[in-house]
Formats: structure tokens, C-alpha cells, sequence
């Protein structure tokens, strides 16, 4: 080194016995860079799954209309035309099922127009259980 | 210049060979012992990401360049935060001379930024002048007068500390 004189070759041979201290090791990002990529792969694939779940029960939807969806309580036309038939156990267990609860079917019941006929070839429950109290 | 992309093997001995030299040169820009890792991982790993060095001519002067861009950054970051003066130890002093350690380390800080750093990249980053004038962007001649003018204050600030036993060890 001609720029520097004998002093400064000595200064510098002084500085350098003190030795940088070396770095922390790396970190190792690659492995949790390895898994987060994993994890995106898996809820990549998840949402695709849950995306053709909800298309194709869209397109079964539309090709089945529901039109008294179970819990959505007797609609008008329903309650009409459970009004206007008499009253059986099948249609008394069908109602039950169609009511959103316990005490509106049986108002439903207990409300029933006393003017329904019913058809010759079926007989009302209540018709056949008062019948039964007269013979009593 | 590296004909091949370096395998992570390669990458990680280059930092075991460069990497103390790299944290000094950090330290001497960023004044901070986290700052300053930070600066040098921040290379390495996105060496590791994308392990090309072909482009470069010199590694060596890529290496301490892009660390010295990382730490220069990070300093832009942070600019509105408050300095705040770091006592971390810098060297491995010889024969367990931390006094010593301390003052060289004091009177490398309290030189100017562009002495420091040919300082630090010359003394412990055995860079040539020429490699200095390609990582600092000026001209070897430029980097050689630095050099000398640092030299010389720290070799006079010592002196007078201690003494002329210093130089004659």
C-alpha cells in the first residue's frame, strides 16, 4: 500500500485485530414461507369447493322450486285449503308440521269453521269422536 | 462474476464469509446493532428468494451495495423516529480490550457518514478503492483521499487517547 506510510500500516493492522462481530443466523423464512404457501393452497381450494357447493345448489333450486319452505309457517293458499277440508288425523299431523309452533296449530284447530262437509267417502276425526261421546 | 445461479449452500457461505463485515458496514450507517441485521437478513433472504448474481460483476461490492441500499432505506423509513444512540458492541476486541473496542468504535461513529463508510468497507470489508467507487457511486480517487482523511483522524483521536503505545503495538 504506497499511499500509506509505515505509521499508518501500523494503525491499521491495529484496527483490524478487532474483528466485526458476526450476524445472528438467517432466519429461517422459507419454511414458514412453505407453510403460509400451503395454507393459501388449502383455503384456495376450500372457497372453490364452497363456491360450486353454492352454484349447484342454486341451479337445483332453480330447476326444484320450493314452495312452503319447512319453518316459513302455513302460507294463505295452506291455510285455506286446510280450512276448507275436514279435519284428519293426517291433515291435524300435517298442520302441526307446517305451523311454526305448538299453540298456533292448535288455534288453527280450535278455530276451524264449523261449516266444512265433510266428503262421503272420509270422515272427520271430531265428527267420529263427538259421535262416539253420544253413544255414550 | 458468477456464471451459475448460487445454490442456497452457496448463498449461506457467502454469508458466513461477508456477513461480519456486512453487519459493521450496516452499523456504520444505521448507527443500530437491529437496524443493521435487519439490513443484512433483509439481503440474504431475498438472495434466497430469487438466488441470482449473475448480474453483478463483483458479489462482493453487490453484496455490501444492496446493504447498504436496504440500510439507507430503512433510515428514509424511519427519519421522523428519534435517533437513539446505540452502546451495542461492534467488534471482538483483541485480548479482551473493551475499552479499546469502545473507543475505536466511538471515534468510527463520530467520523463523517462518507469516511466511515470507506472505512469500514476498506479496513474490514477488503474492498479495493475501485470496489468502494462502484458501491458508493464515485471515483476511486474520491474513495482513496476518503480513506486517508479517516485514517489519519482516528489515528490522531486514539493517540491522543492513549497514547502513542497504540501505533507501536
Amino acid at each position: 500500500m504506497s499511499y500509506l506510510n509505515e505509521t499508518d500500516e501500523k494503525f491499521e493492522r491495529y484496527l483490524k485485530q478487532f474483528r466485526p462481530l458476526a450476524p445472528e443466523p438467517l432466519p429461517r423464512k422459507r419454511q414458514i414461507r412453505m407453510t403460509s404457501h400451503r395454507f393459501v393452497v388449502a383455503a384456495g381450494v376450500a372457497a372453490a369447493a364452497a363456491f360450486l357447493v353454492v352454484i349447484s345448489s342454486a341451479v337445483y333450486l332453480l330447476r326444484n322450486p320450493i314452495h312452503s319452505p319447512v319453518g316459513a309457517g302455513p302460507t294463505k293458499d295452506t291455510e285455506r285449503s286446510i280450512d276448507s277440508q275436514p279435519l284428519t288425523i293426517g291433515r291435524a299431523n300435517a298442520l302441526l308440521t307446517r305451523s311454526p309452533s305448538f299453540k298456533t296449530a292448535i288455534d288453527q284447530l280450535a278455530f276451524r269453521s264449523p261449516a266444512i262437509q265433510t266428503p262421503d267417502d272420509s270422515h272427520s276425526a271430531l265428527a267420529a269422536l263427538s259421535k262416539e261421546k253420544t253413544k255414550l | 462474476m458468477l456464471r451459475k445461479r448460487p445454490n442456497h449452500a452457496q448463498i449461506e457461505a457467502l454469508y458466513r464469509q461477508y456477513g461480519p463485515a456486512l453487519l459493521l458496514f450496516a452499523l456504520a450507517i444505521t448507527g443500530e446493532r437491529s437496524r443493521a441485521q435487519d439490513a443484512v437478513h433483509h439481503v440474504f433472504l431475498r438472495l434466497l428468494d430469487h438466488p441470482d448474481l449473475r448480474q453483478a460483476l463483483d458479489p462482493k461490492a453487490y453484496l455490501f451495495a444492496s446493504v447498504r441500499n436496504a440500510a439507507l432505506n430503512d433510515a428514509k423509513a424511519r427519519r421522523r423516529e428519534i435517533a437513539i444512540e446505540s452502546e451495542s458492541v461492534w467488534f471482538e476486541p483483541p485480548d479482551r480490550d473493551y475499552v479499546g473496542e469502545l473507543n475505536v468504535r466511538r471515534l468510527i461513529r463520530a467520523l463523517p457518514g462518507d469516511q466511515r463508510e470507506v472505512m469500514v468497507l476498506h479496513l474490514w470489508g477488503e474492498l479495493t478503492f475501485a470496489e468502494i467507487a462502484t458501491v458508493l457511486d464515485i471515483s476511486s480517487n474520491t474513495a482513496a483521499s476518503r480513506y486517508r482523511y479517516a485514517l489519519t483522524k482516528l489515528r490522531d483521536a486514539i493517540a491522543g487517547k492513549e497514547g502513542s503505545h497504540v501505533v507501536s503495538k
